[in-house]
């Protein structure tokens, strides 16, 4: 079963720890700004929403692409890039609706989320539990919960 | 059995066939190119001038590539002619019967009738070949007529290689169709301070020059040159469509229907070479830009396999890198717009500087200096066509919001 990275928005506090633990594992540098995921912050009504690829069917950046380095990896679903064919043109990130491609100005090339291999480094320092990476069963069984406990107290119980 | 043809080896035809091979991995497929080399990305020719990128780098495919993926290529050779109502077309060489015919003929670059135009030291950019005989030829002054998105990038790329760069634009700014004013103006102003010269509203009037190029005549100076490069727009290749009696729109495009059918049956067309509709004004439009011809290609294939799937229609969609500082036209400029009545949004901060159009409560346009993110969420906002009083009602109400929180990034545009 493939696992999906997972985000409840609802849950996140915007501390940032996701951009930094991203940061330091993909370049060693302790710069948000080269995470592939991103909290885009509302302080003023305390609403945070992590962003990164959500790895689209039919990847808009993928048509983008000058160099065709953007394909779908069939088994997995992810959106894959050849970085050595990049070229930093950026058209990927513009044409991105979630702006989740990041451009990683140290090797000039536009990166996007990979799941870590299976083992994302986001997930593992998210001390909210905002971002979850499951299998969709998995997800599907932790939202019944949710809406469960929800009607329980609802209903007084 | 199906047999597809395909005539073209650009973005449009490549995407076409990949789409073909995804879906049916046995159906043949013969594709025909005048140029005998593999897929190659256009848009990065500039790259390649200025030596950032290598030339090995500008292939997509290799030649085993077409192999594996079990195509028949017919590269070098040139299709003769092609009977419509046998279904067979010639190349001089053989004679193929096909089923379905997609035509991605693609366009040529346009030099104007000017005296002295055929002089060595003339060139274009348009193919990896152009830009061999450019190196060849080893530039030291050269003069880029047409300011364009290749024109100016091909006239940075030059600068970076060391040669001195002047742009001449017929029109009264640069980059006319993809920048209004005062956009256009800033990156005039750029282009100035890292010392390009860039000369507006002069029309060149003769080459001159003994044995190669020496010099080029406007209507005000006259300016020494050793290669002059023209970037001063495209022309389709249509001529083997018209001749077999496909019809051609007004703006010198194939006509197709949104299933990319010309009225010709069982041959379709996608790519420079056709006319497709604005996806924000439903009209015709020479649409002729790399994602739009990978869109059009699948399109076009998908048809051919007989599943039908409609062109939602093309959105111009232009990414500039000008000195390491972005610059990004979408949609359409207050040119193209005319006379409607349209509200301007404009920003800047620092040295980013924005625009956006909006015409009747819908964005129609953005154009961005500097500015990278956030753009993909304006484009989605713009094909979607949300109107910005909806768009703002979302963001000032936080249930809504946050169900739709990929809104975010476009807020600081559109903050009234």
């Amino acid at each position: 079963m493939n696992k999906q990275l997972l985000i409840d928005s609802s849950k996140c506090t915007g501390c940032g720890l996701c951009e930094l633990a991203c940061a330091i594992s993909k370049t060693r540098q302790c710069q948000p700004q080269l995470a592939r995921i991103k909290v885009w912050r509302d302080e003023t009504r305390g609403i945070f929403v992590p962003m990164t690829c959500l790895q689209c069917e039919n990847p808009p950046c993928a048509n983008a692409c000058l160099m065709n380095v953007i394909s779908k990896e069939n088994d997995k679903g992810l959106t894959v890039r050849r970085l050595e064919a990049c070229i930093g043109c950026r058209a990927c990130q513009v044409s991105c609706p979630f702006d989740a491609s990041r451009y990683d100005y140290i090797e000039d090339v536009v990166v996007n989320c990979d799941h870590c291999e299976g083992n994302p480094e986001c997930v593992k320092y998210c001390p909210s539990g905002a971002l979850q990476y499951c299998s969709l069963a998995e997800a599907i069984d932790c939202l019944r919960n949710v809406e469960a406990k929800k009607r329980c107290i609802d209903s007084g119980l | 059995m199906k047999n597809i043809v395909i005539i073209g080896n650009g973005a449009a035809a490549n995407s076409a066939v990949e789409t073909i091979r995804k879906h049916d991995s046995q159906v043949p497929i013969i594709m025909f190119a005048r140029e005998d080399l593999p897929e190659y990305s256009a848009c990065a020719l500039p790259d390649c001038l200025s030596g950032r990128v290598y030339r090995s780098q500008l292939f997509i495919k290799q030649l085993k590539d077409y192999n594996r993926m079990k195509i028949h290529t017919r590269f070098g050779y040139e299709v003769q002619h092609i009977n419509t109502s046998e279904c067979t077309l010639n190349s001089g060489q053989e004679t193929i019967a096909y089923d379905r015919l997609i035509l991605a003929t693609g366009s040529r670059a346009y030099i104007p009738p000017v005296p002295g135009h055929e002089l060595p030291g003339n060139f274009v950019v348009k193919t990896v070949r152009d830009i061999d005989a450019i190196m060849v030829n080893q530039p030291h002054k050269v003069l880029v007529a047409g300011s364009g998105n290749i024109g100016i990038e091909v006239a940075e790329a030059l600068q970076f290689r060391g040669c001195q760069v002047t742009i001449v634009e017929l029109r009264e700014r640069i980059l006319p169709r993809i920048f209004d004013k005062e956009p256009a103006s800033r990156i005039h102003k750029i282009l100035t301070t890292k010392g390009l010269e860039v000369i507006t509203g002069e029309r060149i009037l003769r080459i001159s020059g003994d044995e190669r190029v020496e010099s080029a005549a406007t209507d005000r100076r006259l300016i020494p040159c050793d290669t002059v490069i023209w970037a001063a727009g495209v022309k389709q290749n249509v001529e083997m469509a018209s001749a077999i009696g496909i019809k051609t729109g007004e703006l010198g495009g194939i006509q197709v229907n949104s299933f990319m059918q010309t009225n010709i049956d069982s041959i379709y067309a996608c790519g420079d070479c056709i006319e497709s509709m604005n996806m924000l004004t439903g009209y015709p439009s020479l649409n002729m830009l790399w994602p739009s011809a990978k869109r059009q290609g699948q399109v076009a294939a998908f048809n051919c396999l007989g599943q039908k799937v409609e062109y939602e229609g093309a959105i111009s969609f232009v990414v500039e890198d000008i000195y390491g500082i972005t610059a990004v036209s979408m949609g359409m400029t207050s040119d193209a717009l005319g006379a409607e009545d349209i509200q301007i949004l404009e920003g800047e901060n620092h040295n980013q500087y924005w625009r956006v159009l909006l015409v009747d409560d819908r964005i129609m346009g953005m154009q961005a200096i500097g500015i990278s993110s956030g753009l993909g969420a304006m484009m989605a906002l713009m094909k979607t066509r949300t109107p910005v009083s909806q768009f703002r009602h979302t963001l000032a109400d936080s249930a809504l919001f946050k169900k739709a929180a990929w809104y975010l990034p476009a807020q600081r545009f559109l903050n009234a």
